[in-house]
């Protein structure tokens, strides 16, 4: 029932993410934020099951900073995209089982390059320039594709948002009232609710 | 899961020519009926002379991909010296059958030139090797590419030919298959140079 998107434009990512934890037919909460910070350029929005999405984010968050400890500095976005794919890759012939959760990893490089990966519980690895994960995908696919160009700029983007956030609002069976958007630029992360 | 292997989607080909190997791939990569990305590559070089071109679940195609590269790295550093084609896919199919009761849900045809012989040879899952034959298809669109190819291929055709037949067999067989589709890329390798190729199909 989550809902992940982003897109990548000339110098930035954008990764947005409904804010609602449901438990049958109850929200307990709607502020709660799904994408995970991995470092000042990094951050990695997952959906699936609340204690998956907690653990496996836990785990890619820890052993990130594990590298940086060993090898002296943070991977950069493919080389994290890869890690996190061998994550689950191995997860899935293992005794738990794969990690039930789905993931967009954004982040710029210290070169200033925007990369926007999406992430599959079975370990499938894609580099895409916009996308989504869930139901949205049903929903935003196609306004991605229409409203998307290259190179576009940050204030282009978040209108591109906000426009997807309205159509779910307007198509969507469940009722997403509150969005977090988390923008990576060079200078750094900016959060913000819609 | 209707079925693993179509879960994503995607065809591959390859041919013998005179001389020269092609191999050719769709772009599509999908989600059983909804389409993620339009760019997706499934042929990798292994080395100068091995093309590996994998379809199947995107997962154990990049996990197949790493651990073939990895032989084959270890092997140069190991022997000092390049691997032949003909050992490199009896590699393949030996990797294929260690994990006989938990496979690798990935049909590979590897393509290759060995002193300017070509060598085609495929498998299914679990490393069932078949060389014999000229032309070799897998992946979602197989069946249908396999009419394409019957009809247009011939034996020893040239570079320039073979790109054009294996072109052809690849976007008529993907234009039929819902799960492939989304351009198409051919690449063809002789003894002096690879070239590659995007081609355009019927973009759904």
């Amino acid at each position: 029932m989550d809902s992940i998107f982003g897109l990548q434009g000339g110098d930035f990512v954008i990764v947005a993410c409904d804010g609602s934890i449901a438990h049958s037919i109850l929200k307990i909460k709607e502020t709660e934020d799904k994408i995970l910070k991995l470092d000042d350029h990094k951050i990695f929005g997952i959906s699936g099951e609340g204690a998956d999405r907690n653990s496996f984010g836990e785990l890619v968050h820890k052993n990130h900073c594990l590298i940086r400890y060993k090898t002296g500095s943070y991977m950069n976005l493919q080389e994290t995209a890869h890690f996190v794919r061998s994550m689950y890759a191995q997860a899935i012939r293992s005794r738990d089982g794969p990690h039930q959760c789905n993931g967009l990893l954004g982040g710029v490089d210290s070169d200033g390059t925007p990369s926007l990966y999406w992430l599959d519980y079975l370990g499938s690895l894609q580099k895409i320039t916009r996308g989504a994960q869930g139901y949205a995908n049903y929903f935003l696919l196609g306004l991605l594709d229409n409203q998307y160009k290259p190179n576009l700029t940050k204030e282009e983007g978040i209108e591109i948002i906000k426009k997807c956030i309205k159509e779910l609002q307007t198509r969507f069976l469940i009722a997403q009232n509150k969005f977090i958007v988390k923008i990576v630029t060079k200078q750094g992360i900016e959060a913000f609710t819609i | 899961m209707s079925g693993i292997f179509e879960y994503n989607g995607g065809s591959i080909v390859g041919m013998k020519g005179k001389n020269c190997i092609a191999m050719a791939c769709d772009r599509r990569f999908g989600q059983q009926m909804s389409t993620i990305t339009t760019n997706y590559q499934k042929v990798f070089k292994i080395q100068d002379n091995i093309l590996l071109a994998l379809s199947g679940l995107n997962s154990d195609i990049h996990t197949f991909y790493a651990l073939m590269e990895k032989e084959i790295n270890l092997y140069n550093l190991k022997e000092n010296r390049k691997m032949k084609p003909t050992t490199f896919a009896n590699l393949v199919a030996s990797s294929l059958y260690e994990r006989r009761f938990g496979p690798f849900f990935v049909t590979p045809i590897v393509a290759g030139l060995e002193n300017g012989k070509p060598i085609l040879a495929t498998y299914d899952s679990i490393g069932c090797k078949s060389d014999l034959d000229d032309f070799q298809v897998g992946g979602t669109g197989g069946n249908y590419i396999y009419g394409a190819c019957e009809a247009f291929f011939k034996p020893d055709m040239s570079p320039e030919e073979l790109e054009e037949v294996i072109g052809q067999s690849l976007v008529s067989g993907c234009d039929r298959d819902s799960l492939s589709g989304w351009g198409g890329v051919v690449y063809v390798l002789t003894e002096q140079k690879l070239t590659v190729k995007i081609l355009k199909t019927k973009q759904t």
